[in-house]
């Protein structure tokens, strides 16, 4: 009885992580959330920001 | 081989359109379809060099492979490499350990910022950590009995090409050879042949260092480029392998919860493991002594930046260190040995065959699951392009020019962010697409703090520069050794000189300078210095001849195992 139980709950947290990790990458790669400077006609482009 | 498999699957799901046609131009990493072996490259300009060996070793095996092709095999390889490297380091561990640590060697903050950063060449000496502290035990561990023998000595076959490819850069440098000696060093193990192999790989940036000491005293900024918290504190932080200076590229993930579960679930493992990994590994000294110098230089950047940055003004090489977070692959083994073992632990305490791999599966995920926008190309953060034909013909027109001098490059600024590459930041590609020594503006802006270069020949062209008229900044220049300014009109404002057009595409302008009756020749050396950067170049190039043999004999050995095989 107790081993069954285990496998359940291993495949219930073992398909939430999945899932999870599935969503996660896929909402990361599709919505591109990275900020680029908005004018290439400033002449100083910053090397990095550390706010 | 199925670690090795899974790594090399994490290398494509993380690099992704990075994989297409087409150059990854990120920030500082700068890669062009065939670099000049120019003096720049071998250390030998006016400016302090940063990319010493990397670039002159690209410039070389370019000739070779197509810089694209290359790119391409750095990028992958790297991170198929490291993950490789961590399965090995725990070659004793259960499968499923040795997959959840590839996962965390290769899926981690450390290859995600970095490779946003382009610093390729910190990434392929993260990559070669595990690979350096099996080549260092088994050095030590090289008493009388059958031991597998490169050409240079007792020690692995691959253990040079490994150090090489792990050394191309100062702080890639230093952290190879801080991993290999620590575990490799012992008395009466041919110290000075590993002090020797050491001394020759890291022999051109150590050189063209100390060839410009002065410029590198100069360098500081120790408090913009220290260790920085995401959502976790400084230091916490840097125990994920994270805390890059840079907050732009830093995963959106890392300012979330994501980091805290990253946190737990590292400390997690790394706790059940520790016990049984101190009790079984005979070098745990040396293991957690280089975590401790990763942790302290991190945390000691982050702490005290303004102490560091009066104390590199007087202590050589100091600066190397203002990047404090750059030296954390030193704190991957440590990581890899106590999570294998803990993995093992945890498994042990479930019964049953599929809790056990599900426990595996859901360890392995993990990694991915908390920072899941390393995936494809960091969500966007790194692509692919194309340079612009002009550029091509910039470089073609000004191969053809017989007039001396250097080549100043305008706007008068360092980093660029071209519409061909999605307006992603780089360092300015123009000069490593030229033919000649080139003159930049080093001075950098961060959050809108400018860390001044460190080359005063570009700080004399800048006062050039700034003179009122054409014909004068023209001349200034001229004077200083510069024969031809190239101006990218697509990068914004940059002052008007008086020069004869050699080649002007709309969005390139090359003019060539006037000749002054004064000009001198183009930037040289010294002739101490020169000797001293031919002998380091030299011993580099023995290294180099050693590390081809090793690979030529490992090839004939790959070749010959099976055949072995099957004749048995």
């Amino acid at each position: 009885m107790g081993n069954i139980i285990a496998i359940v709950a291993s495949i219930l947290v073992g398909g939430g992580v999945a899932a999870a990790t599935i969503v996660g990458v896929v909402t990361s790669s599709t919505d591109n959330t990275v900020e680029n400077p908005p004018s290439v006609s400033e002449s100083t482009v910053q090397y990095g920001t550390n706010d | 081989m199925v670690p090795t498999v899974w790594a090399g699957v994490l290398a494509v799901l993380m690099l992704g359109p990075a994989l297409g046609a087409g150059f990854v131009l990120s920030y500082d990493m700068v890669w062009v379809p065939d670099l000049a072996l120019t003096r720049d490259v071998l250390g030998l300009g006016s400016g302090l060099p940063r990319a010493v060996p990397s670039d002159a070793v690209i410039a070389v095996l370019d000739e070779v492979v197509p810089g694209l092709v290359l790119q391409k095999l750095v990028l992958v390889g790297a991170l198929v490499l490291a993950g490789a490297g961590a399965a090995e380091l725990v070659r004793e561990r259960s499968l499923a350990a040795r997959l959840v640590v590839v996962s965390l060697t290769v899926w981690s903050p450390y290859v995600a910022e970095r490779l946003w950063m382009g610093h390729w060449p910190m990434l392929l000496a993260y990559a070669a950590v595990p690979w350096l502290v099996l080549a260092g035990r088994r050095w030590a561990a090289a008493g009388p009995g059958p031991v597998e023998r490169g050409p240079v000595g007792r020690g692995p076959v691959w253990m040079l090409p490994i150090l090489l490819v792990g050394s191309l850069s100062a702080s890639a440098g230093i952290v190879s050879a801080a991993v290999v000696l620590a575990t490799g060093l012992r008395r009466g193990r041919r110290p000075v042949l590993l002090l020797a192999m050491v001394a020759a790989v890291n022999a051109p940036w150590v050189v063209a260092g100390l060839t410009h000491a002065g410029e590198a005293a100069s360098a500081t900024g120790f408090e913009v480029f220290a260790l920085r918290g995401d959502a976790l504190p400084a230091p916490l932080a840097a125990l994920t392998l994270g805390g890059i200076w840079n907050t732009s590229v830093i995963p959106a993930s890392r300012e979330g919860w994501q980091a805290w579960a990253a946190l737990a679930l590292l400390v997690g493992l790394v706790g059940a493991g520790l016990r049984r990994w101190w009790v079984g590994d005979s070098q745990r000294i040396a293991i957690l002594g280089l975590w401790v110098a990763g942790m302290a230089i991190a945390i000691l950047g982050w702490a005290a930046p303004q102490t560091l940055d009066g104390l590199a003004q007087n202590i050589p090489g100091l600066a190397l260190m203002r990047d404090s977070s750059r030296l954390l692959p030193l704190c991957l083994p440590l990581l890899v040995l106590t999570v294998a073992a803990g993995v093992d632990a945890l498994r042990e305490r479930l019964r049953g065959t599929a809790p056990r791999w599900a426990a595996a599966v859901v360890l392995a995920l993990a990694p991915i699951a908390v920072l899941p926008d390393a995936a494809w190309g960091l969500a966007g953060g790194i692509g692919t392009a194309d340079y612009p034909a002009s550029w091509h013909q910039a470089g073609a027109a000004l191969a053809e020019e017989t007039a001396p001098g250097d080549v100043l490059v305008l706007p008068w600024s360092a980093y660029r962010a071209p519409a061909w590459n999605g307006r992603r930041p780089v360092l300015d590609p123009l000069p490593r697409m030229l033919p000649r020594a080139s003159v930049i503006n080093g001075d950098l802006v961060i959050g809108g703090t400018e860390i001044a270069g460190e080359d005063p020949r570009a700080a004399a062209a800048a006062e050039a520069l700034a003179a009122p008229e054409p014909s004068a900044r023209a001349a200034e220049l001229s004077r200083l050794g510069i024969g031809y300014v190239i101006t990218d009109r697509t990068a914004g404002e940059a002052p008007p000189l008086a020069g004869e057009t050699v080649h002007d595409s709309g969005d390139l302008l090359l003019q060539r300078l006037p000749e002054e009756a004064t000009r001198p020749a183009a930037y040289t050396m010294g002739p101490v210095r020169l000797t001293a950067m031919a002998v380091a170049w030299v011993a580099y190039g023995v290294a180099w001849l050693g590390a081809t043999t090793s690979t030529v004999l490992l090839l004939i050995s790959i070749v010959r195992r099976p055949a072995a095989n099957v004749r048995d």
